[in-house]
């Protein structure tokens, strides 16, 4: 009891929230960190403008609707349209690398930047007002319902139950591209429900708890595992376990600095500078012991 | 089309906007050079990192401001130096944990991002509950506005710029060797100081053009320009000459558009509009660039299996005796396109196709298929010379006809000394204007 009375009921869902997207955001993020893609999570953050430009073309040409009753309508059809934007800006990158032989990061940043300018400008266009950001269409985690829990949920148990299954698969493929083809039947099919659980997770991250949450739990916690980690079971464990320490940590000081300073302290900065403290922390440590046993 | 000439002109010589333009394209012409730099050492997404960390150092700056009561002249200046901090710490932990830590260049890179970014979102909901005005001015200093250009800032841009050309025309050669061999440039003392000169022009170029550009030009036009002039040109000074072009030129097109498409209604952001036209040059040059844009290899691979076919049917004229039946020619073609190619070798006047199905070979079809026979059996000649078997040479010599040029042929004449048959003792054709000459 005593425990339950330590947050608000609001704090909980918080909590649970922030919990089940930064355990799936581990397991996913680890395995991008093992193929070296994370850089994708923040493409897809700035081309997501580019779908929603397009989703509120297409509804205020087919049915009138204005841009505000689409903000509070049609969670289900913006989730949809943000998973396609994600996989078109994934394929279009692998495009640009495969077939016209650019280098993954020219790739990278001309696909992001040119479909997010494309996606500001068509806003603009359409709404007519040039002060609509990002930060209105993406989630904040101290703005929340208790409904956005249903999805957090799903997605945390459908990545816990994928990476469970293609664990195998996966490290293969993220180690030995080449051989992954002779080891498993279908290392292709494996490989794109991968990245389409990670678009979904992300989109679905993004809209919930906002952008800056999600770069920062899907790139810092494997690279602080990766520190002590020596295989990717334990880089699996001790992000998973950073995580969750670090979610409750973060709550919990915007709490009690609310609570004695009367700052309103946003819960996703706090989350990732926490994050980043803790690298360093233990970056510094590291490489002590490091020179320590050199030394010797 | 008069009018909208017109409409250039106008807009050209209207002062209102001269400002904002001559910014844009001064700022965008430093921000390609800068791109061409890391465009070389494949980091060309350094200046997304930069814009991202100089978000807490904006805020940091606000803060120092507000404790020591500034003025907002001055408050501007501690914003600067604010961003210039951050951003110099974030690329220094950006090379630490690539070299010390042997972490990929893309982890390294989106720590950097989402950390900078995370500590500017904690600072900035502090800052929001401070002092809400000065939050405002902040986050305008962030996206950016050309609009509220001064002439100020114009020369500003233009010193910066003459500075930075100076920079690298006075390094040129140094940065050369540096971005090509750093072990070789470390043998003249050349590294860590030129490294570090390199990091702090890009940091002045990059927060100044900050202020009326906003991140979304920023990174942008750091990686375009330079990406789009590496498929027309090979040489460094070449590559920057060109994305000189692309970043003037898309900055103007950009700036007019952005006020010419909305009307009197709206103005589109400029910022965004000019990296859409760099992307839109840069996607023209990725298709039709002169060295391997797409539709150029494509161009050029078509022309080369059509030589191949055409020179292939000549050949097998040619030993049949001048003549082939249409199912004949089939056999030899290969291709579903069978008339198509027909058409097209009959345009380039080796052929003829005569009544009876036939296809019958010209004048100057002989003279060229001769060309390749000879071609084809001098090769032979030449793998026996080295000491191949004689059974597999035909295979090899099949391929390598649609390539040899006529220098290798002299070469491999002189070198045979010019053979009359091949090692299946069949006669080499003469080449023409040597019919008569001994050797």
């Amino acid at each position: 009891m005593s425990l339950y009375n330590l947050f608000t009921q609001g704090e909980w869902i918080q909590l649970l929230l922030l919990l089940s997207y930064s355990i799936s955001f581990s397991l996913l993020g680890t395995f991008l960190f093992l193929k070296k893609k994370t850089m994708i999570a923040n493409a897809i953050s700035h081309t997501v403008l580019f779908g929603i430009a397009l989703l509120f073309i297409g509804m205020k040409v087919f049915s009138g609707q204005t841009y505000f009753t689409l903000l509070s309508l049609n969670i289900g059809i913006y989730v949809l349209v943000s998973i396609i934007t994600a996989l078109i800006t994934i394929f279009l990158i692998e495009i640009l690398k495969r077939v016209i032989h650019l280098n993954s990061d020219a790739s990278t940043a001309l696909v992001f930047s040119t479909l997010f300018s494309l996606g500001v400008i068509l806003i603009t266009m359409f709404t007519q007002s040039s002060h609509v950001g990002v930060d209105i269409i993406m989630g904040n985690i101290d703005l929340i319902h208790i409904d956005d829990l249903k999805i957090g949920m799903m997605i945390l148990v459908l990545s816990t139950l994928f990476i469970s299954v293609f664990f195998k698969e996966l490290v293969v493929i993220s180690f030995d591209e080449t051989f992954s083809h002779f080891s498993s039947k279908k290392p292709m099919i494996v490989q794109c429900a991968f990245l389409c659980l990670t678009s979904l997770s992300i989109t679905c991250g993004f809209r919930y708890i906002g952008i800056a949450p999600v770069l920062g739990l899907i790139s810092i916690p494997p690279v602080t595992a990766s520190l002590y980690a020596r295989n990717v079971k334990e880089l699996i464990y001790y992000s998973v376990v950073s995580n969750i320490l670090i979610s409750i940590l973060s709550i919990a000081l915007t709490k009690m600095i609310y609570e004695k300073l009367g700052v309103g302290l946003s819960t996703s900065g706090t989350l990732v500078t926490l994050h980043f403290f803790l690298l360093l922390f233990l970056l510094r440590k590291k490489g002590r012991q490091i020179h320590i046993e050199a030394q010797e | 089309m008069i009018p909208f000439f017109k409409e250039v002109f106008l807009w050209l010589t209207d002062p209102t906007f001269t400002v904002s333009l001559w910014g844009a394209v001064l700022a965008c012409v430093s921000l390609s050079w800068i791109g061409v730099i890391y465009s070389l050492r494949r980091s060309a997404l350094i200046g997304e990192v930069i814009a991202h960390s100089a978000f807490p150092g904006l805020i940091l700056g606000a803060f120092i401001g507000i404790i020591f009561d500034v003025s907002s002249e001055r408050m501007n200046l501690l914003l600067i130096i604010g961003a210039i901090a951050t951003a110099y710490l974030s690329m220094k932990k950006l090379t630490f944990l690539q070299t010390q830590w042997k972490k990929s260049p893309d982890a390294a890179l989106m720590i950097s991002i989402s950390s900078f970014l995370g500590m500017g979102v904690l600072l900035a909901s502090i800052l929001q509950s401070v002092d809400p005005v000065l939050y405002k001015n902040v986050m305008i200093f962030l996206y950016g506005r050309t609009a509220t250009m001064l002439a100020f800032h114009v020369k500003l841009y233009a010193i910066v710029m003459i500075l930075l050309s100076f920079f690298l025309i006075t390094f040129h050669r140094r940065i050369k060797m540096f971005e090509f061999d750093k072990t070789f440039a470390g043998f003249f003392g050349i590294g860590k100081g030129l490294e570090r000169a390199i990091v702090c022009v890009t940091l002045v170029v990059i927060i100044i053009s900050l202020r009326s550009c906003g991140i979304l030009l920023l990174a942008g036009m750091m990686t375009t320009p330079a990406i789009a002039a590496r498929w027309w040109v090979k040489k460094i000074s070449s590559i920057f000459f060109l994305s000189t072009f692309f970043g003037a030129f898309s900055a103007l097109l950009g700036s007019f558009l952005s006020i010419y498409i909305g009307g009197d209604l709206f103005v589109l952001p400029t910022g965004p509009m000019i990296t859409t036209v760099s992307a839109a040059c840069t996607l023209f040059s990725l298709l039709f660039g002169k060295r391997g844009g797409l539709i150029v290899r494509m161009y050029r691979r078509i022309l080369f299996s059509l030589k191949c076919q055409e020179e292939n049917l000549l050949k097998s004229l040619y030993k049949k005796g001048g003549a082939m039946k249409i199912f004949e020619v089939k056999e030899v073609l290969n291709s579903g396109a069978l008339i198509l190619l027909l058409v097209i070798f009959r345009a380039r006047d080796h052929i003829k196709i005569s009544t009876e199905y036939t296809v019958v070979l010209k004048e100057a079809g002989v003279i060229y298929a001769e060309r390749v026979v000879r071609l084809h059996r001098l090769w032979e000649v030449y793998l026996c010379e080295v000491g191949f078997m004689k059974h597999r040479v035909h295979a090899f010599a099949d391929e390598i006809e649609h390539v040899l040029t006529e220098e290798m042929e002299n070469i491999l004449v002189k070198r045979l000394k010019n053979p009359t048959h091949c090692p299946h003792q069949q006669k080499i054709p003469k080449k023409l204007e040597e019919k008569d000459v001994p050797v």
